[in-house]
């Protein structure tokens, strides 16, 4: 490889180590801030079971999983964001338009409104509704292969007819609904280690298999017909990198409920900051996205302590004019 | 060994888009495919390259039914540009090239190999690109993208290179450019050059070879200098034109008018 483009690959390695960096950071200050704040140095102690028991019960049953679920919901989220905004090749795609908000968040409200005896199973049924919706939106899209304005389309209606039972339950369940608002706004508050061990997998999984798939990602930005030309099974990467984005989404959701914009947003700053290579998009999303959500989720905290912000509101209010920006920057 | 189609037709719902065309493809030659807009070019090109396949009839290469290819196997033979390609702004010409290996290795790999490096470096050389390798697709005018997509399609290394108008939209040195490449892409490494062309002059000029597209089939092929006539292009396109007699003896023709049974309503 020649200098140039050597530069600029050590330049995009140097921003990725950036964004690590301050993902880190922000994972650190959330472990220490919160109604109690910890020092680093309690913190250090707390961790290696030397420190005080508040403490090390605060680190280990709260912030630490806490975090850690915030962490893996952003990473999965901005990822997502990013192989759809690649694949719908639409700016504006985001997890919701492939229905996964409205399928999690059908199912969710209904097992938390209809049957809230059955709570625990809040997660896995959100999961499957996300998925379900998911696949619904895709076959109604089916038309010899797949065009993504066709998707977006079908994904408009089917979570406008979703939401509309969204809706529907929280007016006949009207005296329960406050759960479900907090819920569909987006949380992490009281998220512990059943969360994260629930998240890991899919995280993992999912994350192995975007980054395999960046140069195939890549390829699909020529547009259909030169990706096809070059040799790439386009039908069949759009529908397997969605089942993918399906599933870094649906399980992120079905976790912290209907957190918005960054899946949206995320990726369009990354996108901005280290180019539309998706060797170098992917894990600049993913390290993005885990700072930005817990970064925000400390800060929501803090903001009104000791009373706290489900994080999904301050993501929409720090979201909506970050997106107007991005919007102006474009055109 | 036969190259082209046999009772090839398509349709797209129910109106028919080319119907039982046969075509031969002349190997190791250029050949030009020229028509009134809406005759099915386009289609024709994309069936050939594999990338449409909701056709009837048989496409061959080299002997081989198209359908008993997989797309990597038919990217390591046919290199195909479409109309008005594009890539994203912020990706180096030398990134995008690089695709053009992508049917010749592993979808997951990585790295670049060494011949991979030597195929890019190579189509680089011939596109006259390889001092603009580092440049971003963004900041490249017309004619040198163009190039750079030329480059792509030649990383494949491939046999037959498919060219969908490669001069639209590039002013007139930039074209004589691409049609010059392209020329030299023949003559020296025997590629096989199958190019839509919307400018007679070019099929004169640049093709040894040219197939005229009308009625949803093949209306005549050969030589482009017996095709192409003052009779055939008051036929084709409705256009009365006149005949010039450039330096070498060469043919030039100059539309001068609609001939009278022309009618423009019907095409497209």
């Amino acid at each position: 490889m020649d200098r140039a483009s050597l530069q600029r690959g050590s330049g995009r390695f140097r921003l990725l180590l950036l964004f690590l960096v301050l993902m880190m950071s922000a994972f650190g200050v959330s472990l220490m801030k919160g109604t109690v704040s910890i020092r680093p140095d309690e913190m250090i102690a707390a961790a290696t079971g030397t420190g005080s028991g508040l403490h090390e019960q605060i680190f280990w049953n709260i912030r630490l999983p806490r975090t850690i679920t915030g962490a893996l919901v952003g990473a999965n989220l901005a990822v997502s964001g990013a192989i759809l905004q690649g694949i719908m090749r639409n700016p504006l795609a985001d997890p919701h338009i492939i229905g996964i908000s409205s399928g999690a968040g059908l199912v969710g409200v209904l097992v938390m409104l209809a049957f809230p005896a059955y709570s625990w199973l809040i997660t896995p049924a959100a999961f499957l509704g996300a998925m379900g919706a998911a696949i619904l939106i895709y076959i109604l899209a089916w038309k010899q292969g797949i065009q993504p304005v066709r998707i977006i389309l079908a994904g408009v209606a089917v979570s406008a007819f979703l939401s509309a039972g969204i809706s529907a339950l929280m007016i006949l369940y009207s005296e329960r609904v406050h759960g479900a608002l907090v819920w569909l706004v987006g949380g992490l508050s009281a998220r512990s280690w059943p969360e994260v061990s629930m998240l890991v997998p899919y995280t993992a999984i999912g994350l192995i298999l975007a980054f395999l798939a960046s140069r195939p990602l890549n390829l699909l930005l020529l547009g259909d017909d030169l990706a096809r030309g070059l040799g790439l099974r386009v039908e069949l990467t759009r529908l397997m990198m969605t089942a993918v984005a399906a599933l870094l989404a649906a399980s992120a959701v079905s976790v912290a409920g209907l957190l918005g914009f960054v899946g949206l947003i995320v990726p369009h700053a990354a996108r901005l900051l280290i180019g539309s290579d998706y060797r170098f998009l992917l894990p600049a999303s993913a390290l993005l996205g885990a700072a930005l959500i817990t970064g925000s989720d400390t800060a929501a905290r803090l903001l009104f302590a000791p009373a706290e912000l489900p994080v999904g509101i301050l993501m929409a209010a720090l979201g909506a004019p970050f997106f107007l920006f991005l919007l102006r920057r474009m055109t | 060994m036969f190259s082209g189609t046999r009772q090839l037709s398509v349709k797209r719902g129910n109106v028919t888009v080319l119907d039982r065309l046969s075509l031969t493809i002349p190997r190791g030659k250029r050949l030009a495919i020229i028509g009134p807009n809406g005759a099915g070019k386009s289609t024709l090109l994309r069936v050939l390259a594999g990338i449409d396949r909701s056709y009837e009839g048989e496409v061959i290469i080299d002997g081989q039914n198209l359908r008993d290819l997989t797309r990597r196997q038919t990217a390591r033979r046919i290199a195909f540009l479409p109309q008005g390609a594009a890539a994203p702004p912020d990706m180096t010409v030398r990134q995008i090239v690089t695709y053009g290996r992508y049917a010749h290795r592993a979808p997951w790999a990585i790295r670049t190999g060494q011949s991979d490096r030597k195929a890019v470096d190579n189509a680089l050389t011939l596109t006259s690109m390889t001092d603009l390798q580092d440049r971003p697709m963004g900041a490249l005018s017309g004619g040198e993208r163009q190039r750079a997509f030329l480059a792509l399609a030649l990383a494949q290394e491939p046999a037959y290179l498919l060219l969908d108008e490669p001069t639209t939209y590039l002013d007139l040195a930039h074209q004589i450019a691409v049609m010059q490449i392209i020329r030299d892409l023949n003559s020296r490494l025997g590629m096989t050059v199958i190019m839509v062309l919307h400018d007679i002059n070019h099929a004169l000029q640049y093709a040894d070879e040219t197939a005229v597209l009308a009625n949803h089939t093949i209306a005549a092929q050969g030589p482009s200098d017996q095709i192409i006539d003052t009779s055939s292009i008051a036929s084709v396109f409705g256009v009365r034109a006149e005949r010039f007699t450039g330096s070498g003896g060469r043919s030039v023709y100059v539309p001068v008018g609609l001939t009278s049974k022309a009618n423009i309503d019907n095409k497209e």
